[in-house]
């Protein structure tokens, strides 16, 4: 277990490193000059002034010192300053990190705690009527885009109902009750999608675990059908699922674009985009390396999950 | 044999249909009979015969659409009445059951040990810590080495034959009245067979359990039964002590049973054709009539396999090692290697059937694979024709993957579902560009006509096939480009004994027709008595002993030859080496 899990660490970190790389470089051979950002139009026209401040921001070295000079500064836990407004990047993602970071852990929560119960009856409840409504309902959970069903979502919540707030943020520490009401809608408008994935992947798993012998066996030993399926059909019929999670779980990221710009949620992801536009290239920087960052934890965490539910994953003899 | 008086179990007029959107099918009908205290009770048939419906049904595991009529009592008690309450009380600890796989009738994700706890914890109020401390006595006196250790190990960790052990410490955990046991030694190699039902019989015997016992394989039935259920499409045909079916059957199927069982001791007739089950629907929708076949002995053709030097072997095969590295070390040097085939020298002669006979993880498969090019050896020499199979390039490989055709282990998996049969039947015929596309077809409905299949056939999907029909159709397909060499591994061991030889008789007939030469991978030993020349005995990657096949079966001079043959269960009844004997696992039966 130890020896797999060392294993696992290290190849992660390799892939950290390769990620470094392609970030440095697909910056750096996007077209757009960020000199003439920092200069603005007029003096970028000017060849003198374009010189020295490429010389100035170490541009004007070659890719590979550029590359070096960059990674150790990151390491040094350096990721520049923004070019837009002069502050350290490291502080403004040291904002950002956990507010998009919420927004996914909500929604990876609402979609396991929906969706693994409503496929666990879509399987359960085969040909009955209520097996027909968990399947209708996980179908039309992942079908409709997050964009929809977060303005469905607000329309219920905040205009008719108005029980939540329809956007904005409000820091933790100003107003906790506020902050957390703000984070339901965003959480569910993004988990709702996943919680559709989720019911479907666990209705398929658990029907093909059903029909397996140990079931069965657990049945034949003078289980209850209820014992007999969260004791032994369940724990089998999720490691697909948690597989699935976290393949997932990265495309979560990239649903935050859409829900932080729908509920003005200032994260990880809007900083991006805003940043893109801006040809902000350091901001852009430390945003795609800790997006990267924050897929391959989650993928070493899928790993290890995977390996305490299923005891095959750890020696490799699937 | 008088049979013990008091009844445990008596099933009376159980029928179990299953109602689909398709219409309802019938899976038993009307099926009556009882197992008495102590008893061994062999459930004997064919797949599809509803043997394993009969045995979930009596512990009421049938589930909807499954409709379950008739009564099934139990020390007095109406199974089929029972609340479920109740009944989840009878399961495991009245009536227990083992089930064939040991592969998947151990959940995957729970250690061993837990799994034994748990049925102790159900039925019985223990702490954790004694219920533990009575499945790793359990777990030892299953013949489970180091049990304690064992104990916290996951099934896929441990072997075939030692699954199956720790699926026989669940069932006799709680001390069960009566054991249902569903075909829990056929997935198994005929050596860790004879050990698992020495145990099995061992316990019954300490328990003074009854068994109802499931199997369609008549040597078991002689070595084990005291009474015999016959069954056929759901039905019973015929019911008696073990001697009486086994030596003066009465119905017709009974009879072609027996008669087309294997007898691992009857010398080798060369020409001598397997006797088949003759079934002819009859009109009324009542049971089909069933009739034994004999047929006539083949006079061979000229062409004996000739002695050495009087011609070239087809096949030679050179020092053949295969390697698979499993693990490479930080440095990239192989830690974890796995020597599949270790140096076998064998030659195959023109005409003749040389059988690779071993047991799972022998080798034996992956030798076929080297030699069909499949797969390539570490070292060593593979000849075909004289000339070496791993320098083929070009036309003359071309001509190699014409001449060389491989049938393989499970007709559901070597054809492709998506693929009418004529297509793939056809294929090879379209990549070595014989025949226009209208003389291919007409060329496989002749095949299929050969093979024992109707012509109209050629446009049907795998899926709409028997096991049997679909490995006629693999047959037809390697037949397709008229080999020289036919490689079958276990060609026949998925299928039933009746339809098993009718598919060897095809393969015998062929043979004579067309002078094939067959490599014939098995594990069965009483087929290959009758259906091969030479019989090669692989183990661990080795051939231990090789020659001609009477020679083999008379006198084996290797000592695992003969622990082979001795272990094959014996349709002569009478021998019931495991009845009531209730003695101590020997060393023997320990190590695996």
């Amino acid at each position: 277990m130890h020896r797999f899990v060392a294993h696992r660490f290290v190849s992660s970190l390799i892939t950290m490193a390769l990620a470094s790389i392609v970030v440095f470089l697909s910056i750096h051979l996007l077209p757009g000059d960020p000199v003439v950002m920092v200069l603005g139009e007029q003096a970028g026209a000017d060849p003198m002034a374009v010189a020295r401040v490429r010389a100035e921001l170490g541009l004007d070295l070659p890719l590979p010192t550029q590359f070096v000079r960059w990674a150790s500064a990151v390491l040094h836990g350096d990721l520049g300053h923004s070019l837009r407004s002069g502050e350290p990047v490291v502080a403004e993602l040291a904002r950002r990190i956990p507010r998009s970071l919420e927004i996914i852990f909500g929604g990876l929560v609402a979609a396991v705690v929906f969706g693994i119960p409503l496929g666990t009856i879509a399987a359960r409840d085969r040909g009955r009527v209520s097996g027909l409504i968990a399947s209708i309902v996980a179908i039309a959970g992942f079908s409709a885009p997050v964009f929809v069903s977060g303005i469905i979502l607000v329309l219920i919540f905040s205009l008719w109902l108005g029980l939540l707030p329809s956007s904005g943020y409000v820091a933790l520490d100003d107003d906790p009750l506020t902050h957390f009401a703000c984070l339901v809608l965003p959480c569910v408008a993004i988990g709702i999608n996943f919680m559709g994935v989720v019911a479907r992947m666990t209705r398929s798993s658990l029907i093909d675990t059903l029909s397996k012998d140990y079931v069965r066996m657990a049945r034949a030993k003078g289980l209850t059908r209820g014992q007999a399926m969260t004791r032994h059909a369940l724990p089998n019929a999720l490691v697909p699922v948690i597989a699935i999670v976290g393949i997932r779980a990265g495309n979560l990221l990239g649903g935050t674009v859409i829900v932080e710009a729908l509920f003005d949620w200032p994260g990880l992801s809007s900083l991006l985009v805003s940043a893109c536009f801006a040809r902000d290239y350091p901001v852009m920087q430390g945003c795609l390396l800790s997006i990267f960052a924050i897929f391959i934890v989650i993928s070493l965490l899928i790993d290890i999950a995977q390996s305490i539910v299923d005891p095959r994953v750890r020696t490799g003899t699937k | 044999m008088s049979r013990p008086c008091e009844p445990l179990l008596s099933v009376e007029g159980l029928t179990i249909k299953f109602h689909t959107g398709a219409g309802t099918t019938t899976a038993i009908d009307d099926l009556s009979f009882e197992v008495r205290r102590g008893e061994v009770v062999c459930l004997v048939g064919e797949s599809g015969s509803g043997k394993s419906v009969t045995g979930l049904s009596i512990l009421r595991l049938i589930d909807p659409p499954g409709d379950v009529a008739g009564r099934v009592l139990f020390a007095g008690r109406d199974l089929l009445t029972e609340s479920e309450a109740d009944m989840t009380a009878v399961r495991g600890r009245d009536i227990s059951m083992i089930f064939q796989e040991p592969m998947t009738a151990l959940n995957p994700a729970m250690r061993v040990g837990d799994q034994i706890v748990e049925v102790l914890r159900i039925h019985e109020q223990v702490t954790p810590e004694n219920a533990m401390a009575r499945a790793i006595a359990l777990l030892d006196r299953v013949g489970i080495q180091d049990a304690a250790v064992r104990a916290r190990a996951y099934p896929h960790e441990l072997s075939g034959g030692m699954r199956q052990r720790v699926m026989i410490a669940i069932a006799c955990a709680a001390k069960p009245k009566l054991i249902i046991a569903d075909e829990p030694t056929t997935a198994l190699d005929v050596t860790v067979q004879a050990q698992v039902l020495d145990l099995l019989f061992d316990m019954q015997a300490e328990l003074g359990s009854a068994m109802l016992f499931i199997t369609h394989d008549l040597g078991v039935v002689a070595e084990i039964a005291d009474h015999v259920v016959v069954m056929y499409r759901g039905r019973i045909v015929e019911q008696g002590p073990v001697e009486q079916i086994l030596r003066a059957p009465r119905h017709a199927y009974t009879e072609a049973l027996v008669a087309s069982a294997p007898d691992v001791d009857a010398p080798r007739v060369p020409g001598r054709r397997f006797p088949t089950i003759d079934v002819t629907e009859s009109a009324d929708g009542d049971l089909p009539v069933i009739r034994s076949v004999r047929p006539e002995p083949v006079t061979r053709r000229a062409a004996e396999p000739a002695p050495a030097g009087e011609t070239v072997p087809l096949v030679e095969i050179d020092k053949l090692h295969r390697e698979f590295i499993l693990r490479y070390s930080w440095a990239g040097r192989p830690t974890d290697v796995v020597r599949a085939v270790r140096g076998v020298d064998l030659a195959i002669w023109p005409g003749s059937t040389v059988a690779l006979v071993g047991e799972s993880g022998s080798g034996k498969s992956t030798l076929g694979r080297c030699v069909a090019h499949l797969d390539t050896p570490t070292a060593g020499s593979i000849r075909f024709d004289g000339r070496n199979v791993s320098a083929l390039d070009g036309a003359q490989l071309k001509r190699f993957r014409r001449d060389v055709q491989t049938i393989f282990q499970d007709p559901y998996a070597s054809l492709n579902p998506r693929r009418r049969i004529g297509q793939s039947i056809s294929d090879g015929l379209a990549i070595h560009g014989l025949m226009s596309a209208t003389e291919r077809r007409d060329f496989v409905a002749d095949l299929l006509r050969r093979v024992g299949l109707r012509p109209e056939f050629v446009d049907r999907y795998p899926h709409e096939f028997s096991g049997g029909q679909r490995q006629r159709i693999a047959i037809a397909r390697a037949l397709a480009l008229s080999p020289r060499f036919v490689i079958a591994d276990e060609a026949v061991s998925a299928l039933d004994m009746s339809v098993r030889a009718q598919v060897l008789n095809l393969l015998a007939d062929l043979q004579e027709e067309f002078g094939l030469t067959f490599l014939f991978i098995s594990h069965d030993l009483s087929t290959v008595r009758q259906f091969s020349d030479r019989i090669a005995i692989m183990r661990r990657g080795e051939i231990v002993e090789e020659g001609e096949t009477e020679e083999i079966f008379e006198d084996p001079k290797h000592e695992y030859t003969r622990a082979l043959l001795k272990a094959v269960p014996r349709i002569k009844p009478g021998r019931n080496a495991y009845r009531g004997k209730g003695r101590k696992p020997s060393s023997a039966t320990m190590n695996e």
